[in-house]
């Protein structure tokens, strides 16, 4: 079997949701040994509420829009976002499960956690104590706003983080439109990831001087880091940067054209409450005269496009509204996908905007093998994303499908922390561990 | 205390965006990052402003001050005989090469990996490309918007009654930077643990479809569209007297909570009272939340929603970034001074280390480190270089 890039690295999340969640799926990807650390008190809430608030919500999404038992283990957002891991369930409210924790710390190198500001502390692991036990350890806390700072306990959410970055306010259509957010938790995203490359620039520094640390990271802080260059520019002049829409401040024809959408090519994922749209979009850029030419000539050469208004770039961004019309008339007529590979085949920036289902289709990811195929115990046979890169030598994998809640209790505790089996009964039976949560075990009295 | 990735040697081939974020990243955790730039106009970036008053100037651009903090400069005519051989010269005793070139460049050099790995077998050579080295989109030409487009983030962004828009800046470029650092990251540790090089191919399109959110799709067959700003009454981005400031109220507890800070009869009314009527009788409830926030600025909406519990987070403008108390508290923006730039602020790195420092340096002029580069590391001598200059090699 290939060998793993992360395997020597043993990983144990304390995440939920999205952020910590995606930071320990993308060490487990490429192989870390990864031990997700729940509680019956508390499971992940990708696992959905209980008892689940309807089996048609996008989230956590269950197969079918149909629900199977028990229904903690069946949520789609926690099948995609927890595969390759270990689960195990640990109370860490009471010292038993400090302690327990704290064993586990002792063996590994790497802990993260996307807790709320000072619950670590509450509990007693924060870096100060994990320190103590393990002096090499590296804690990576991911917290919306920092931990330290006046707002370091204000609560966070994706679109939050997103609007406090300064992103939000860049989004969207000129004044007086409002700014828009994101079409998806934006703020959750781009800090697990930098998380990843930080905590392995961590371990190289460990190797280097035998030294762990804490890393602090802000969502926040990561998210106003891909708008860099708009704290420069208001640095430099004062200005806010003006929203563009799907404008470019210099090149035109630069937007988004409606046209129709192709045939189904696969079967539609059963039950399609929602209809296949009957509108797409293309997005064409042209930034350069021979672009301008290429794309001419997929238009038939129309008489429109010889006048002057049209003739240099200067003059094209100046008429662009002008511009687009006549492009849209065009290719409101044309299907988006054929549109797509003709504008390409003459060297014209063109793309679709692709929906979730386009992206499922698409033939270039097919090609890739991007989709792949992973086997869960309750809900069988499921289709995920595969990596997010490619690596020649040592590529991830998914090894394991999502765990189920406490499925590695005795391995990790018995195994690897040398629990003997009477003591791991009394934590059972005091409800430190256990595989059902507590809620469900309540509804069922 | 040093850096994280002090004494790392990378050679950094990328121009303008994705390639240039991921190796600042590398640079401002502490990377020897080597930028080869092109003799004359340099890197592309150098010619995208914003510029101070607006005046183009090669040395000045926000983009470019930005995204090459902590890097040398050589320039370099890669296409030359003595730019291929400097490049494997450089090679040798690199442990990471980054490069986002259209995916057929390298291979015309005579630099591809095959090549590279027999100079130096452990090195890890990333290439990050719109849609990866293979499949049938890897020609495609793209700009930022088709990019945004093709990656699944423009389907799901903007109001429903308006045509589907891109974000604001440059996130599809930036976003796929991100993951290449992260991937150069994972490939570099098995460089170092392992000793195995390899290639990295970093597609743009796959960094973002792997945040596709497929489950909804999969599962349920619905297929998200335009969010908008408002997802709900309790969720979402509301006008204020200033600006916009966003809520999160989805609890029981946080709607008493919520309920607690407007303080408006109106919000006992029986029919808001479960998460069921709320979503029921959304639009009553999204006028009444919104004459009180209309009433506030940004700032008070968030400081009252927050200091009482709730999730709240402003939508804030650029300008409010550089002097907002939470960033200075924890000195997240910081003035750096250029030698031609002057000092302007700048983002530092989004995450605090209790051990090592990241310090952010300054962007280089262009071709800056060339006689440190080519005389003091790789032996010419500066008549060489002069030689050189006059041909438009360097």
């Amino acid at each position: 079997m290939a060998k793993l890039p992360l395997e020597d690295i043993k990983v144990i999340e304390l995440g939920f949701v999205w952020a910590g969640p995606l930071f320990g799926r993308i060490m487990g990807d490429m192989g870390a040994q990864v031990i997700k650390v729940e509680s019956i008190q508390h499971i992940d809430p990708s696992r959905g509420s209980i008892p689940p608030v309807s089996p048609f919500f996008i989230w956590p999404a269950y197969k079918n829009c149909e629900i199977q038992e028990p229904s903690w283990e069946s949520g789609g957002t926690h099948h995609e976002f927890n595969r390759n891991k270990m689960d195990i369930t640990l109370n860490l409210s009471r010292p038993k499960g400090q302690e327990l924790f704290k064993k586990l710390v002792k063996i590994s190198d790497v802990v993260m956690a996307n807790y709320a500001p000072g619950d670590l502390k509450k509990f007693n692991i924060d870096y100060e104590a994990l320190k103590e036990v393990n002096p090499s350890i590296i804690l990576l806390s991911s917290t919306g706003w920092g931990e330290t700072g006046p707002e370091a306990k204000f609560k966070a959410f994706g679109p939050l983080v997103e609007g406090m970055s300064g992103l939000t306010s860049l989004t969207g259509y000129p004044d007086p439109e409002p700014a828009m957010r994101s079409g998806i938790d934006w703020g959750d995203m781009p800090g697990p990831v930098i998380g990843v490359g930080l905590t392995l620039a961590a371990l190289h520094y460990r190797r280097q001087t035998g030294k762990g640390q804490f890393i602090d990271l802000s969502q926040r802080e990561t998210c106003t880091g891909l708008i860099g260059e708009a704290v420069v520019g208001y640095s430099m002049n004062k200005e806010n940067p003006p929203r563009y829409g799907n404008h470019h401040q210099s090149f035109a024809p630069y937007n988004v054209y409606p046209c129709q959408s192709g045939p189904l090519t696969t079967p539609a994922m059963p039950p399609s409450s929602n209809p296949e749209p009957d509108k797409h979009w293309l997005t064409i850029a042209v930034r350069t005269d021979d672009e301008w030419k290429g794309l001419c000539r997929v238009l038939g050469e129309p008489d429109w496009s010889k006048d002057d208004k049209f003739s240099t770039a200067p003059d094209r961004l100046k008429n662009q509204d002008e511009l687009d019309e006549h492009i849209s008339k065009f290719t409101s007529q044309k299907n988006m996908q054929e549109l797509m590979f003709a504008l390409q085949g003459e060297g014209v920036p063109a793309g679709g905007v692709f929906n979730t289902r386009d992206l499922y289709e698409d033939p270039h990811l097919r090609a890739r093998n991007f989709w792949v195929e992973v086997e869960h115990p309750i809900t069988g046979v499921e289709i995920w994303d595969d990596m997010f890169v490619k690596l020649s030598k040592t590529p991830g994998n998914i090894r394991m499908p999502a765990p189920t809640l406490g499925q590695h209790n005795e391995y990790v505790l018995k195994e690897m922390l040398g629990v003997s089996d009477k003591e791991y009964e009394e934590l059972e039976r005091d409800n430190y561990i256990g595989t059902i949560p507590l809620v469900a075990q309540n509804l069922n009295k | 205390m040093g850096g994280l990735l002090n004494g790392v040697k990378v050679v950094d081939l990328t121009w303008h965006i994705s390639g240039p974020y991921c190796t600042k990243l590398l640079a401002d955790c502490g990377a020897d990052v080597i930028k080869v730039e092109k003799p004359g106009d340099g890197d592309t970036s150098r010619k995208v402003g914003p510029f101070p008053d607006n005046k183009p100037d090669s040395e000045k651009s926000a983009l470019y001050l930005y995204l090459n903090t902590g890097k040398k400069s050589v320039t370099l005519d890669l296409k030359s005989e003595f730019g291929k051989k400097t490049v494997k010269e450089l090679v040798k005793s690199a442990d990471i090469l980054v490069e986002n070139f259209s995916p057929s460049v390298m291979p015309d050099l005579g630099l591809d990996y095959e090549t590279l790995e027999k100079i130096n077998p452990k090195l890890v050579m990333v290439s990050i490309s719109n849609f990866g080295q293979t499949g049938p989109y890897r020609d495609f030409k793209a700009d930022e918007n088709v990019l945004h487009a093709m990656g699944g983030l423009t389907a799901t962004t903007g109001d429903e009654a308006l045509p589907p828009v891109r974000q604001g800046g440059y996130q599809a470029q930036y976003i796929g930077g991100l993951h290449a650092f992260t991937a150069t990251m994972i490939a570099f540790h098995c460089q170092q643990v392992a000793g195995i090089g390899q290639h990295v191919d970093q597609s743009i399109m796959e960094a973002w479809a792997y945040h596709s959110n497929f489950p909804g799709y999969q599962f349920t067959g619905r297929i998200r569209g335009q969010m908008g700003s408002l997802e709900s009454a309790v969720f979402g981005i509301y006008p204020t007297s200033d600006g916009y400031c966003g809520l999160a109220a989805g609890s029981q507890p946080d709607w008493e909570s919520l309920k607690g800070v407007i303080n408006n009869p109106a919000l006992d009314d029986p029919r808001f009272a479960d998460a069921g009527g709320r979503w029921q009788y959304s639009d009553e409830l999204i006028a009444l939340i919104m004459s009180w926030t209309t009433d506030h600025t940004k700032r008070e909406v968030y400081d009252a929603l927050q200091q009482n519990g709730v999730a709240a987070g402003m939508v804030v403008e650029t300008c409010d970034l550089l002097n907002d108390p939470q960033l200075k508290s924890r000195q997240y923006l910081a003035e750096i001074n250029h030698p031609v730039a002057g000092k302007l602020v700048y983002p530092t790195i989004s995450a605090k280390f209790s051990e090592s420092t990241c310090q952010i340096r300054r962007a280089p002029l262009l071709g800056e480190h060339n006689e440190e580069i080519y005389c003091n590391r790789l032996g010419y001598s500066r008549e060489d270089l002069v030689k050189l200059k006059q041909l438009a090699t360097i």
